[in-house]
C-alpha cells in the first residue's frame, strides 16, 4: 500500500519543485488572479447587481475583498487554508475543487503558484514584498480627506496586518471602510507600529488602541484619519495634550477615553468634536461637573462617567434600597 | 485504506477527544482552542451582503435554564392579582415599563434594555425546549443540529484567533455544541468560572526542552501522515496542534483569570457562580471573543415559586445590572450585544404547591447594547399573561435576530453531511423593529 501511494505522491512532488523556483515572489496580478478567473470565478463570483446569480457557497474568489472576507486564506500557511487544501485534494476526492467534471483539477504548476502565494503571506499587490511606498511626510487631515475612498491597497493592508493589526471591513459590502484594531498584540503595539496605519489613511473608519502604548506623540497620526468615526483609547497613556491632535478629525463620534489620564483641561478640546454622540470618560480625571458643562456643546451626545448613577441619580448598584428618582 | 476509513466513519465527537487526547499524551496539553480561524469556512461571502453595517461584534448569551416565570420578572401583572401573586411591581428608568421588584437594579438600568414579552416555544418539556432554544430547531433522531454559537462561528470566524472564539460558562456542555457542522465549530465548555481555562499551560512535569522535542517528534509523525493521507480533515487536526500551542503562549490566556480583577469589580457582578460567570464574559469579550454563553439554572420553579424566584432574581439582578453598567462605563454596550433567553415560561395560574408549572405559550426574554433600543418593549401578553396578543417571537426568531446585529446573513443555508438545508433560526426573519 505504501508503494502505491509513493507512487502517487512522487510526480507531484517533483513538479512543485520543478515549477516554482523559491527565490521569486509570486505576483497575485500576473499570476493569481488568472488562474482563479479562467478555473474559478464561473461560480465564485460577487453579485454586482440583483438580478446577478449569488456566488457558489457564497464565495467570491474576483476580488481580494471576497477571498479575504470568505476566509479561505490562512497567509503563511497554506496547509492550513482552505483555498490550497481544496485544490490540493487527490482527484477522488468529492471536496476537490474545481470539481472534476467543471475543469479540475488545476494543473501541478498552478497549484505550486498558490500554495507559494499563501505561503509568502498571500498578498494582493505585487510579488516584489509589497511596495507600498512612504508616507508622505507633509500628510495631513485635510490631504487625506480629499483623497478618493477605493478599495485600499492590499499590499499595504498585508503590511500591517504583519504588524499584528486585525483589519476587517464595516461590513461585507464595503470594502473601502476598515475597522483596525491591535487585539492580541496591544501589549507590544507602539506609535511606530500605529504610524503606519496611514498607509491606508482613506479607508479608515474605526480604530481600537485599547491597552497599547500609544503615546501623545502618536496621536499626531490618529489625528490624520479624516474619516474616523469611532476611537478608542481605553487604557492606554495618553493626556490631555493628545486629545489635541485629533481635533480636525470631523466625523469622530465615538470616543472611549476610559482609563486614561485625560481630565477637565481636555473638554475644551472635545467640544470641538460637534458630531460626537457618545464619549467615555470612566476613570479619568474629568468629573461630573466638567461633563456638565460639555453637555452644553454636545446637547445629544451620550456622556458616561461612572455607572448612571451619578448623572442620573438612581442607579446606585451597592445599595439597592436607595430609591429611584425618575 | 483502512486508516482513512476510520477518519471517516467516526463522528466529529469521537475524532476530536482522539485528538485531544492524542495532544494530552504527546504534549501535555488538554484543552485545545476551537478551529475557526483555520479551519476556513467558505460561505461567508453574501449570498445577500447586509446592507447595513454590523451593530455587535460579540453576543453574551444568559441561559436561564429551567423555565424562568414570566410573571415574576419581565411580564407582571400587577392589575390581576389572582396572577400576579405576592410578587411587588417597580417602575424603571424606561418610562412606562414595569418589571418585578425582585429586580431593582435591572430596573435602573431598563432604559439599555428592550424585553420581548412575546416569546413563544412550541416545546414544553425541559431538554426539548432548551434544545429548540439554542439550536433553532427541535430535536431529531437522525441529526444534531449546531448551537447559535457555532453558528456564529461558521459565519463570522473569530475575531481573536490565539483564544476560542465560543465559550460557554456553566450549564450543559451540550449548548457548546457544534453539531452537524463539527466540533471545529463548537464551544469550549467551562465548569466554573473561577476555575478559568485548565490544562492550557505546559504541565510542570515537562521542561520547555522537552516541550519543544515532543513537539518536533509530533511534527515528524504528521508529516509523514499528512504526506500520505491528503485528506482535508486531516489537515485540520494539524491545525489544533498549532493552536494549542499559541494558546498556551498567548497574552489573552490572562482573559480566563478572573483572580486578576478587583475585589470590588467582583462582588459588583455578585459573589457566585452566575455573577463570575458574567464578569469572565465581560473578560472575554474584551479579549474580542465573540460569543459566550452563561448559564443560571434553578428556574424550575414548580413549588415554592414566589420564595425561589425571589433568589434567583437577587443572584439574576447583581449580575445582570453589574454587566450591563460595566460594559457601559467601559464602552463596550455599543458593541456588545446581551441577550437573555429561558426554554418557556411559567403558569400564569398558581398551583396548590404555590407553585407555577411549565408555558412555552407566552413568556419573556431581552436584549441589550449591541445597537437594540433601550427602554423598549416588543410584544404583548393578554391581561392574564396567558397568550400573546401581538408581537410571537419564536426561539428562531430571537437567534436570527441574534445573528442580524452581528451582520451575519441569516439567511445562508449550511448543507448538512446528510444533504439537509439549514439556517441561523429555522428560516425565522430577525426582529428589526428592536434596532435603534
Amino acid at each position: 500500500m505504501v508503494m502505491m501511494i509513493n507512487k502517487f505522491i512522487c510526480p507531484v512532488l517533483f513538479l512543485l519543485v520543478a515549477t516554482v523556483s523559491p527565490g521569486q515572489g509570486v505576483d497575485f496580478k500576473k499570476q493569481i488572479a488568472p488562474i482563479l478567473s479562467s478555473k474559478c470565478n464561473s461560480c465564485h463570483t460577487a453579485k454586482k447587481k440583483e438580478s446577478d446569480k449569488k456566488p457558489k457557497a457564497g464565495l467570491a474568489l474576483n476580488t481580494s475583498g471576497g477571498i479575504r472576507a470568505g476566509r479561505v486564506i490562512e497567509p503563511g500557511d497554506a496547509s492550513s487554508s482552505e483555498l490550497f487544501i481544496r485544490v490540493s485534494l487527490p482527484k477522488t476526492d468529492e471536496e476537490l475543487m474545481p470539481p472534476t467534471d467543471d475543469g479540475g483539477p488545476l494543473s501541478a504548476k498552478e497549484i505550486a503558484l498558490i500554495k507559494k502565494w499563501i505561503d509568502d503571506g498571500a498578498r494582493f499587490g505585487s510579488g516584489s514584498g509589497g511596495d507600498i511606498g512612504k508616507i508622505a511626510a507633509d500628510l495631513d487631515v485635510a490631504k487625506v480627506m480629499a483623497m478618493p475612498m477605493r478599495e485600499p491597497n492590499a499590499d499595504a493592508v498585508a503590511h500591517l496586518e504583519g504588524l499584528g493589526a486585525t483589519i476587517s471591513q464595516l461590513a461585507v459590502n464595503l470594502p473601502q471602510q476598515l475597522v483596525v484594531e491591535w487585539i492580541s498584540t496591544y501589549h507590544k503595539t507602539t506609535d511606530k507600529e500605529i504610524e503606519q496605519i496611514l498607509h491606508i489613511a482613506p479607508n479608515v473608519v474605526e480604530v481600537d488602541l485599547s491597552r497599547t502604548k500609544v503615546t501623545d506623540e502618536g496621536l499626531k497620526h490618529i489625528g490624520k484619519l479624516a474619516r474616523l468615526t469611532h476611537l478608542n483609547l481605553s487604557r492606554t497613556q495618553i493626556t490631555d495634550k493628545g486629545l489635541e491632535h485629533l481635533s480636525g478629525l470631523r466625523s469622530l463620534q465615538h470616543l472611549n477615553l476610559y482609563g486614561t489620564g485625560v481630565s477637565n483641561a481636555a473638554l475644551p478640546t472635545l467640544a470641538k468634536h460637534r458630531k460626537l454622540k457618545a464619549l467615555y470618560t470612566w476613570q479619568t480625571k474629568i468629573t461630573a461637573d466638567g461633563l456638565s458643562k460639555l453637555r452644553k456643546a454636545l446637547p445629544d451626545a451620550k456622556l458616561v462617567l461612572e455607572t448612571d448613577a451619578k448623572s442620573n441619580r438612581y442607579d446606585n448598584l451597592d445599595n439597592p434600597d436607595n430609591k429611584f428618582d425618575f | 485504506m483502512s486508516e482513512k476509513n476510520l477518519f471517516h466513519k467516526g463522528d466529529e465527537v469521537s475524532r476530536r477527544q482522539f485528538m485531544i487526547g492524542a495532544a494530552h499524551s504527546y504534549l501535555g496539553v488538554s484543552v485545545l482552542p476551537m478551529l475557526g480561524a483555520t479551519v476556513a469556512t467558505s460561505d461567508t461571502f453574501g449570498a445577500a451582503p447586509p446592507m447595513r453595517p454590523r451593530t455587535a461584534k460579540s453576543v453574551i448569551f444568559l441561559n436561564m435554564s429551567g423555565g424562568m416565570s414570566h410573571l415574576d420578572t419581565f411580564d407582571p401583572k400587577p392589575e390581576n392579582q389572582d396572577v400576579q401573586g405576592p410578587t411587588p411591581v417597580i417602575d424603571t428608568s424606561a418610562d412606562n415599563v414595569q418589571i418585578s421588584g425582585f429586580l431593582p437594579k435591572t430596573a435602573a438600568v431598563m432604559k439599555h434594555i428592550t424585553l420581548f414579552r412575546g416569546m413563544r416555544s412550541n416545546q414544553g418539556a425541559h431538554e426539548q425546549g432548551q434544545y429548540l432554544l439554542h439550536r433553532s430547531y427541535a430535536p431529531r433522531g437522525t441529526i444534531v443540529h449546531p448551537a447559535l454559537g457555532a453558528w456564529v462561528m461558521r459565519l463570522s470566524g473569530r475575531r481573536n484567533t490565539t483564544i476560542p472564539g465560543f465559550v460557554a460558562i456553566g450549564g450543559s456542555s451540550e449548548n457548546a455544541t457544534g453539531g452537524f457542522m463539527g466540533a471545529k465549530y463548537g464551544g469550549v465548555p467551562l465548569g466554573n468560572a473561577n476555575a478559568g481555562l485548565k490544562d492550557s499551560k505546559r504541565a510542570h512535569s515537562v521542561s520547555k526542552a522537552e516541550f519543544d522535542h515532543r513537539l518536533s517528534l509530533a511534527d515528524k509523525m504528521n508529516s509523514d501522515f499528512h504526506g500520505r493521507f491528503k485528506q482535508k480533515q486531516i489537515k485540520t487536526y494539524h491545525g489544533l496542534y498549532d493552536e494549542a500551542i499559541k494558546l498556551m503562549t498567548s497574552e489573552d490566556l490572562k482573559a480566563f483569570d478572573i483572580k486578576n480583577e478587583d475585589s470590588k469589580v467582583r462582588d459588583f457582578y455578585g459573589n457566585n457562580g452566575f455573577g463570575q460567570g458574567c464578569l469572565l464574559a465581560r473578560r472575554l469579550v474584551e479579549h474580542q471573543v465573540r460569543f459566550v454563553e452563561v448559564n443560571l439554572g434553578g428556574w424550575d420553579t414548580h413549588s415554592d415559586n414566589f420564595v425561589s424566584v425571589e433568589a434567583r432574581c437577587q443572584i439574576l439582578d447583581q449580575a445582570l445590572a453589574g454587566l450591563i453598567s460595566d460594559l457601559e462605563r467601559r464602552g463596550m454596550l455599543d458593541h456588545t450585544l446581551v441577550a437573555l433567553g429561558t426554554e418557556f415560561g411559567r403558569t400564569p395560574d398558581i398551583n396548590d404547591n404555590t407553585g407555577r408549572d411549565h408555558f412555552p405559550r407566552a413568556f419573556s426574554s431581552l436584549m441589550a447594547g449591541g445597537g437594540v433600543k433601550g427602554g423598549f418593549v416588543y410584544g404583548e401578553t393578554d391581561r392574564k399573561a396567558h397568550t400573546v396578543k401581538e408581537g410571537i417571537v419564536t426561539p428562531g426568531m430571537f437567534n436570527a435576530t441574534i445573528g442580524h446585529a452581528l451582520g451575519l446573513p441569516t439567511e445562508r443555508v449550511v448543507t448538512s453531511p446528510s444533504g439537509r438545508p439549514f439556517t441561523i433560526g429555522d428560516e425565522a426573519k430577525p426582529v428589526k423593529e428592536i434596532f435603534a
